[in-house]
C-alpha cells in the first residue's frame, strides 16, 4: 500500500490505460459495430441501433478511420469515470490503481475493448456518475451532458440513468430533499426526452425494429405458453398477420425447447412462424395482434419472458458439450470477417502479447467468472450494506434496474447486456470495502456535494472532503443556485 | 533546468509578442506537458496509424518474418520486431519516432527557454507542415532525426547518466541509417561531456573516443542483425555512378574500351554502351537504370536480392572507381546534378491514399485515411505547389548563412554542423530528390533560428 502512495495517480491511470489498450487495440469490431461504422460513412441512420453513437461515430471517424477513436474514447470516458467515482472515497493514489484495476478486471476488459453501443454507454455513464459526485455545480452539468450521452447509446440505457441522476444528482445541496428530488427528476426527465427527440430526428431510415422483431417473439412466446386454443382462435388474434404456417398453428410454437438455449431456439420457431411484414398494413395488424395476445394473456407473456430474462442471467445450466466462451474479440465480423473488412476498409492483426492476452480472456470467458446471476444476487446483496450511502445504492439501483428492465426488452441474450450490472456490482462493492475500511469524517456521504454543505454547515475542515471539495468553492456554488 | 555548457538566462520567448495580448493569460495557464501533448496528438492523428511506403513496407516484411538483409539498416526492421511484440502494425514504430522527436526537440530549446515556451518551441517545429508530414511516414530518415534530436536533447542534460543516454540515442540514430555517423560526428565531438571539469583537450578526445565508440557500435550492430548480405550499394549507388558519370562524359566512349572496363560485371549490353547509359540516366531517380529488364545495363533488383555473385559485384564497384578517377569531374557533375534534384521542389509530399490496399491488407493493416488526414495532405500538397516550404535548397542556404551567426554558440553551432553533415552526406549517395533525405537539416535549421533569434532577443534587452 505505501509503494502505491508513491506512484503518482495520473501514472496509474496512463499504466492502467495502456495495459488495457494492449489487449484492445485497435478495437475489436462485431456484426453490429461493423454495421454502426457503415451507416456513420454513409451518414444514413436507421433506429436498428442508437444513431447517435453513429453520428459520433461519423465525427470520430472523419478524424481516425477505423474503430480505434470510439475505443479511445470508451476506454478514457470509463476509466476516468471510475476514478472519480473511487475520489469520493479514497485519495487520488489508491483511487487511480483501483480504477485501473476495475477496468483490467476481464469481464469490462473483454466488453470495453469492443466497439459497442454498450461499451459506449458504460463508458458515458460511469464518467457522468463520477462527474455527479463532484462537489462544484459545473462538472455535475457535465455529468447531466454525460449522462446524455449515455442514454443516446442504449435504447433502454434511461432504466439505468434514473437511479443515478435522482439519487446523485444535486443541483444545490442547501435545498430541502423534496425540492432537490424533483429537481433530479426533472433533470432525468429532460434529458430521457431530449434523448428520444435528438434520436428521432438523426433518424433517416426507420427499420420498423418492433414489429420485425420483438412483437413478433412475444406472440410466438406468449402463444407457447397459452391456454389451449383453436386455429380460428389464433387466426382471430393474428387477423392481417403475415403467417407462415395455416394449421396447427399453436402446437408449431409449443415444439421442445432447451432452456440453456430458450431465445436462440425460440428465434428459430418465430422466424418459421411470421414473415417478415412488409407493408404498413401488416405492420398495423402486427400491433393490434401483439396487444389483443400478451395482454388478454399475461401469465403465459411473463412466463415466456422469464425463460428469456432466466437465460439473460446465465440461470440455466447448459451442457458440458455446448459450452464456450463468452468473450468476443474479433477485429471484424467473425461471421464473415474477409467481406466485412473490406466494406470499412478495415484490417487488424493481433500483437504476440495480444494474442497471449486473447488467449487468457477466452480461457476466462468460459469460467463461472462471466455468470451474469453471481453480479445481480452480489448487487441485492450488497444492498443490505448501503444505509445512508448514497453512491453505492445509486449505483447498485442503476445496475439492478437496468438489468431487470431486460426481463421486458431483451430480445436474445448477449452477455455484453448485463455488463453495466457487473460494472456497478464491481465500483460499489469497492466502494463499500473503502467505506468500511476507513470511515471517515461526514460519513457515507463523503466527498459528495451534500457532504460538503453538511461539513460546511457543521463547522467541518475542507481538508476532510474526500474528493477535494473545498468550502470556498461550495459557498461560490451555493450563491449560484440562489 | 540543469545546464552544463555555459550559464545562460532563460528566456521567456514570446513574451514581447503576447505580454500585451489576452493571449498571454490562456497560454500562461497551460501546463508545458499539455502544450506538447497537444503537439503529439496532432501529428499521430495527422499520421495514425502511420503511413508506410515501399520501403518501409520492406521492414515490416523483415521485421515479421525476423530474417533482416542489409539493403536497408536491419536495426530497425529488430526495433520493429520488438515493437510489433506489444502492437501489431505500424502505430508503436510513429508512437516512438513521434515521442522521441518531440522530447529531443524539447530537450534542446529548454537550454535557452523556460519550460513553457520550450514546448510551444517544440511543437512548433513538429507541426511545421514540411517536418509533419515526413514524420507521418515510417522511415529511416525521421526515426534518424527523432534519435538525433533525443540525443542532441540528452547531450545537454548537466546528469552524466542522460549525457550518456545521450550516447546511446545516437549510437541507435547511426543504427537507423547509414549516413547517420556524420551526422552524430559534430554533436558528439562538441556536445559531449563526460565530466564538466576536464580540459578541453581531454574533453575533445574523450568526445572523439565516444564518437568512434558509438559509431563502432552501431556499425557493428547492424552487421550482426543482417541474416544476409544484398550489397544494396552495389545495386543503387554504384549503378547509378556509373551510369551518371558515363552521362556526363563529353566524348563518347568505344564499346571496346567500355567492355574491357565493365568485364566481369554481368554487362547485358553488347552494343552502343555509352550511348546506352546516356538514354538511361536521370538524376532525378537511378530506377530508371535499373528498371527496364529490356533496356537496362545490368540485371539489378530496387531490393538487391537476389544479391549479385561476389565477383560480379568486386568488378562492378572497381568499374565504378575507375571511372570517377579517370573522369573526376564527369562524376562531379552527375554528383552535382544529382544533390541540385535533392534540393530542388518536388516529390515532397507523399501520397496519402494508400497504394497498395491488397498487401496492406495481407500484412493485416488498415487501409484507409480519415477525410481530415486527407484534407490536411490535401493543403500540404498545395503548400509544396505553391510555396517555398519543401524546397530543401532554402534549408541549406539559411543554414549556411546562420552558421556565420552561430560561430560563439556552441549548441546551435553543433546542431547546424549536424544538418549540414548530413546534408554533405546525401551528396555522395543520394540516388533519387526524395524531401526525406533533408530531414535533418531542415530540422536542424528550425531549431538554431528560433534558438538564435531567442539569444539575440534576450542580449538585445
Amino acid at each position: 500500500m505505501k509503494a502505491l502512495h508513491r506512484i503518482p495517480a495520473w501514472v496509474s491511470l496512463a499504466v492502467g490505460w495502456l495495459g488495457f489498450m494492449a489487449y484492445a487495440f485497435p478495437g475489436y469490431m462485431s456484426y453490429d459495430s461493423v454495421l454502426q461504422l457503415l451507416e456513420a460513412r454513409a451518414g444514413e441512420y436507421s433506429e436498428g441501433h442508437p444513431p447517435v453513437m453513429a453520428a459520433t461515430w461519423s465525427i470520430v471517424d472523419y478524424v481516425i478511420a477505423g474503430p480505434i477513436g470510439m475505443l479511445v474514447i470508451q476506454s478514457v470516458c470509463f476509466l476516468g469515470g471510475v476514478y472519480l467515482i473511487m475520489r469520493s472515497r479514497m485519495s487520488a493514489k489508491l483511487a487511480a490503481p483501483l480504477a485501473s484495476l476495475i477496468l483490467w478486471f476481464p469481464i469490462v476488459s473483454t466488453t470495453m475493448a469492443v466497439i459497442w453501443k454498450d461499451s459506449q454507454m458504460a463508458g458515458y455513464l460511469a464518467l457522468g456518475t463520477g462527474l455527479l459526485l463532484s462537489p462544484r455545480r459545473g462538472p455535475r452539468v457535465v455529468g447531466l451532458a454525460m449522462i446524455w450521452m449515455a442514454t443516446a447509446m442504449r435504447w433502454n440505457a434511461l432504466a439505468m440513468t434514473l437511479p443515478i441522476v435522482t439519487i446523485l444528482f444535486v443541483w444545490n445541496p442547501a435545498y430541502r430533499w423534496w425540492k432537490r428530488y424533483s429537481i433530479s427528476v426533472a433533470a432525468w426527465l429532460a434529458i430521457t426526452l431530449s434523448v428520444q427527440v435528438a434520436s428521432a430526428a438523426l433518424v433517416t431510415r426507420n427499420a420498423h425494429l418492433w414489429q420485425s422483431g420483438m412483437a413478433l417473439l412475444d406472440i410466438v412466446g406468449t402463444l407457447r405458453y397459452a391456454p389451449d386454443l383453436t386455429d380460428a382462435e389464433i387466426k382471430t388474434l393474428l387477423d392481417g398477420c403475415p403467417l407462415v404456417p395455416s394449421s396447427d398453428l399453436q402446437a408449431k410454437t409449443r415444439i421442445p425447447i432447451e432452456d440453456w438455449n430458450f431465445a436462440a431456439e425460440l428465434w428459430d420457431v418465430t422466424n418459421g412462424y411470421f414473415k417478415v411484414p412488409s407493408n404498413e398494413q401488416e405492420r398495423l395488424a402486427l400491433s393490434g395482434a401483439w396487444k389483443r395476445v400478451v395482454i388478454a394473456h399475461p401469465k403465459p407473456y411473463l412466463t415466456y419472458r422469464w425463460k428469456i430474462f432466466a437465460q439473460v442471467l446465465q440461470l440455466p445450466d447448459v451442457p458440458e458439450a455446448n459450452r464456450g466462451s463468452a468473450i468476443y474479440q474479433w477485429f471484424t465480423d467473425i461471421q464473415d470477417p474477409v467481406a466485412s473488412g473490406q466494406s470499412i476498409e478495415h484490417t487488424a492483426t493481433s500483437s504476440k502479447l495480444q494474442e497471449k492476452l486473447r488467449q487468457l480472456m477466452w480461457w476466462l470467458g468460459s469460467t463461472r467468472l462471466f455468470q451474469a446471476y453471481i453480479y445481480f444476487f452480489l448487487a441485492i446483496a450488497l444492498l443490505a450494506f448501503c444505509f445512508r450511502d448514497r453512491e453505492s445504492f445509486g449505483l447498485l439501483m442503476s445496475g439492478l434496474v437496468g438489468e431487470s428492465a431486460l426481463f421486458i426488452v431483451a430480445p436474445i441474450t448477449d452477455w455484453r447486456y448485463s455488463f453495466w450490472l457487473v460494472v456497478s456490482t464491481c465500483v460499489a462493492l469497492a466502494l463499500l470495502i473503502a467505506r468500511r475500511a476507513r470511515p471517515r469524517r461526514g460519513g457515507s456521504l463523503a466527498g459528495t456535494p451534500l457532504a460538503v454543505y453538511k461539513l460546511e454547515r457543521d463547522g467541518g475542515a475542507c481538508r476532510d472532503v474526500g474528493s477535494g471539495g473545498c468550502l470556498q468553492r461550495r459557498q461560490g456554488d451555493s450563491r449560484g443556485g440562489g | 533546468m540543469l545546464r552544463t555548457v555555459g550559464t545562460r538566462r532563460k528566456l521567456p520567448i514570446f513574451a514581447p509578442v503576447i505580454r500585451r495580448t489576452p493571449l498571454r493569460r490562456a497560454i500562461a495557464g497551460v501546463h508545458p506537458w499539455v502544450v506538447l501533448a497537444i503537439g503529439w496528438v496532432v501529428v499521430v492523428i495527422y499520421a495514425y496509424p502511420g503511413q508506410l511506403t515501399f520501403d518501409s513496407l520492406r521492414y515490416f516484411v523483415q521485421a515479421r518474418a525476423g530474417e533482416y538483409s542489409d539493403d536497408q539498416p536491419p536495426a530497425i526492421a529488430a526495433l520493429w520486431r520488438l515493437l510489433e511484440y506489444l502492437v501489431a502494425g505500424p502505430c508503436l514504430m510513429l508512437v516512438v519516432q513521434v515521442t522521441a522527436f518531440l522530447a529531443g526537440l524539447y530537450l534542446i530549446f529548454q537550454r535557452s527557454l523556460r519550460p513553457r515556451p520550450a514546448a510551444c518551441a517544440a511543437t512548433a517545429v513538429i507541426v511545421f507542415p514540411p517536418v509533419m508530414v515526413t514524420m507521418a511516414m515510417i522511415w529511416k530518415d525521421s526515426l534518424t532525426a527523432s534519435f538525433l534530436a533525443l540525443g542532441a536533447g540528452l547531450l545537454l542534460s548537466a546528469h552524466r547518466r542522460a549525457r550518456v543516454a545521450g550516447l546511446a540515442s545516437l549510437c541507435a540514430a547511426s543504427a537507423f541509417h547509414y549516413a547517420a555517423p556524420v551526422a552524430t560526428l559534430p554533436l558528439v565531438v562538441i556536445l559531449f561531456e563526460y565530466a564538466p571539469c576536464a580540459t578541453p583537450l581531454r574533453r575533445y578526445a574523450i568526445a572523439a573516443l565516444a564518437w568512434v565508440a558509438i559509431t563502432l557500435l552501431s556499425l557493428g550492430l547492424d552487421h550482426e542483425l543482417a541474416d544476409h548480405q544484398v550489397h544494396g550499394w552495389s545495386s543503387t549507388v554504384v549503378v547509378h555512378d556509373i551510369v551518371g558519370t558515363l552521362a556526363y562524359i563529353d566524348e563518347d566512349l568505344p564499346d571496346e574500351k567500355l567492355k574491357t572496363l565493365f568485364a566481369g560485371t554481368g554487362l547485358q549490353v553488347e552494343e552502343e554502351i555509352h550511348e546506352r547509359a546516356r538514354e538511361l540516366y536521370n538524376p532525378r531517380d537511378f530506377v530508371s537504370t535499373i528498371g527496364d529488364p529490356q533496356l537496362a545495363m545490368w540485371k539489378r533488383s530496387l531490393t538487391g536480392e537476389p544479391p549479385a555473385p561476389h565477383d560480379q559485384r568486386k568488378a562492378i564497384e572497381a568499374a565504378r572507381r575507375t571511372l570517377i578517377h579517370e573522369y573526376p569531374k564527369a562524376y562531379l557533375k552527375h554528383r552535382i546534378a544529382v544533390f541540385a534534384e535533392v534540393l530542388s521542389r518536388g516529390g515532397s509530399v507523399p501520397n496519402r491514399v494508400v497504394a497498395d490496399k491488397d498487401g496492406r491488407q495481407i500484412l493485416g493493416l488498415s487501409t484507409r485515411n480519415s477525410d481530415l488526414q486527407l484534407a490536411v495532405t490535401k493543403w500540404f500538397a498545395n503548400l509544396d505547389r505553391n510555396t517555398a516550404l519543401f524546397v530543401p535548397g532554402l534549408y541549406l542556404v539559411v543554414s549556411l548563412i546562420l552558421l556565420g551567426f552561430a560561430r560563439r554558440e556552441r549548441e546551435v553551432l553543433a546542431i547546424l554542423c549536424s544538418g549540414l553533415a548530413m546534408e554533405g552526406a546525401v551528396f555522395f549517395i543520394a540516388t533519387s530528390r526524395d524531401f526525406r533525405h533533408s530531414l535533418w537539416m531542415v530540422v536542424c535549421m528550425l531549431v538554431a533560428t528560433i534558438t538564435l533569434i531567442v539569444r539575440r532577443a534576450a542580449r538585445a534587452r
